[in-house]
């Protein structure tokens, strides 16, 4: 296998990680902010990945292209050009994620502003100046699936406890929890999903060295 | 654990956590005798319903965090006892037990256990369940109305007179009623003559140190003599603060929880002042009748920070102590010579 097939099987696999294993919010902790103060219903949560998709995949790629540039761009501007695209990006997305959520703007009030400068285009720009335009878009939409995964999770749940609902559709669910919709019952849904996904990963991964260990041994036994 | 600064040698003190809460278990026996009284085998119940469920979800947690039971540690009991008590005795069994799993789950195991809380589990699982049931938290039965131990008790329920108090209107009670507990309340917390004596008998036994109560509790009186917020006088005023608000209560069981109390004597007078503080603001702007557990949520946060400012300020007078005598012996031995 030549080099180049090898790097681009790696981060096929590194852009994968990003939507369970590595995810953005539960593993590395960022773009925490809309994920407590926003998703605390299903059609919200969904409304806010749409937007969150829209801000970050055309900002990495645009960090992208502005690596191309000669080394006397200052990086100052690169980030300025950045965060400019991201608050362009926040109109057509406000558009459309009413179409999902009409009241996602009204009931998010300054949180849905501060999606434009979500921190996970904030640390994955400078990395993706040094990667090629292709790699920076698989690296947004990964980031945004990795967000979309994690905001459905917790949306459902905190719908589920604080409303006894689902997408807006009663469940059999009679005891509630209205506390899951404050932003500190967010904080613990979080927090526990983070720890139980962490758990998992590590055991995943346990199993999977486990099961290498025997494929080995098997293979020298051979 | 002691509940004063040990000094040299350092010998085996008689008293333990178990013993403390030991205590602390028979000081809320009268508490319940008197729910008894008023509410029925329902008190009782919900007293054992929110025991059970702290205890079992303690066990869960230790077992999860992969560690052998340690039965001497009765702190969940104490929790689950102290729960029910700031409630109602009409509250649904479901409440009580969310609260309590609340409050060891996510105050007391994820801040890593027994005496390493950063907020009292039990005023923190009393928030919880304020801020997701107000309504069942708030609707009191009638003193000997009986409320069925078993299925809903939601009928026949009215706020008590906290609530005029917190609307700023008079409670229009006997004064006798009130002194007796014979009013709409949370069933551990209208005996004001009984909290007293359990304040002097976990004094007595040692249980809470005495700065940080006396501190709160003298502050609290103050304040309610000189600065009534009902178109009362000062002593009435007093009394209706006292017997249907929770800062007794909380005064004596949570505030002086050795987990989250400072460990110095200095810094102990200074968080029952800022307690008290934080509860007569809550008071005056709170949104709920009841906000003693949220004024103590807030203190609980500044316990190390006071800890730490109080040894910083007892090393600078040391210095300055020192220094001013080591001038003083110069000037001598100068004059001497």
């Amino acid at each position: 296998m030549r080099p180049e097939q090898n790097s681009a099987k790696r981060n096929l696999r590194k852009g994968l990680d990003l939507i369970f294993v590595h995810n953005p919010v539960l593993i590395t902790g960022l773009a925490l902010t809309p994920v407590i103060m926003g998703s605390f219903t299903v059609k919200n949560g969904m409304g806010l990945s749409l937007v969150f998709g829209m801000v970050t995949i055309p900002v990495l790629v645009l960090a992208s292209f502005l690596g191309m540039l000669p080394e006397k761009v200052p990086q100052y501007v690169r980030t300025i050009a950045c965060a400019v695209l991201a608050a362009v990006m926040l109109i057509p997305a406000r558009i459309l994620a009413g179409g999902i959520a009409p009241n996602l703007f009204d009931s998010l009030g300054m949180y849905f502003s501060m999606v434009a400068l979500n921190t996970v285009w904030l640390v994955c720009a400078p990395s993706c100046q040094k990667k090629k335009p292709q790699w920076a878009l698989w690296d947004g939409v990964c980031h945004s699936l990795g967000f979309l995964v994690c905001t459905f999770f917790i949306s459902s749940v905190r719908e589920l406890l604080a409303y006894g609902t689902f997408w807006g559709n009663s469940t059999v669910l009679s005891i509630k929890f209205p506390a899951a919709a404050y932003a500190f019952g967010g904080f613990i849904i979080v927090g526990v999903a983070a720890a139980v996904l962490r758990w998992g990963a590590d055991r995943t991964r346990d199993i999977t060295r486990l099961v290498r260990r025997q494929q080995k041994k098997w293979r020298m036994g051979r | 654990m002691p509940q004063y600064e040990p000094k040299a040698p350092y010998v085996r003190n008689r008293d333990s956590a178990f013993t403390i809460m030991m205590d602390m278990v028979v000081a809320m026996l009268p508490l319940y005798f008197m729910a008894f009284y008023f509410y029925g085998s329902r008190a009782l119940m919900l007293g054992l319903v929110s025991t059970a469920a702290a205890v079992v979800s303690d066990l869960v947690c230790v077992l999860l965090e992969g560690k052998k039971p340690y039965f001497r540690d009765i702190s969940a009991v104490v929790t689950g006892m102290l729960l029910p008590l700031m409630m109602s005795a009409a509250t649904p069994y479901y409440v009580a037990v969310s609260a309590s799993v609340f409050a060891i789950v996510f105050v007391k195991h994820v801040f890593g256990g027994v005496g390493q809380c950063a907020f009292n589990p039990a005023a923190a699982g009393f928030a919880f369940a304020v801020a997701c049931w107000p309504v069942q938290i708030f609707s009191y039965p009638a003193p000997f109305s009986a409320p069925g131990a078993f299925g809903s008790a939601a009928e026949g329920l009215s706020s008590g007179p906290a609530w005029n108090l917190f609307q700023g209107g008079v409670p229009t009670n006997d004064i006798l009623d009130l002194l007796l507990g014979k009013f709409l309340g949370p069933m551990g917390l209208t005996n004001i003559l009984v909290l007293v004596t359990c304040l002097f008998y976990l004094l007595f036994r040692g249980a809470i140190s005495w700065q940080a109560p006396a501190t709160f509790l003298g502050l609290m009186v103050l304040t309610a003599l000189l600065f009534p917020r009902i178109p009362e006088t000062g002593p009435m005023s007093l009394v209706y603060e006292a017997t249907t608000g929770m800062w007794v209560f909380g005064g004596i069981f949570l505030l002086g929880e050795p987990g989250t109390l400072p460990k110095r004597s200095s810094s102990r007078l200074l968080y029952g002042a800022l307690a008290a503080v934080f509860t007569v603001l809550f008071q005056r702007f709170g949104r709920v009748e009841q906000t003693f557990v949220f004024a103590l949520l807030l203190t609980n946060v500044f316990g190390f920070t006071l800890d730490r400012c109080s040894e910083r300020l007892l090393r600078r007078l040391r210095r300055v102590y020192l220094a001013t005598r080591t001038k003083l012996s110069e000037k001598k031995s100068a004059q001497r010579a």
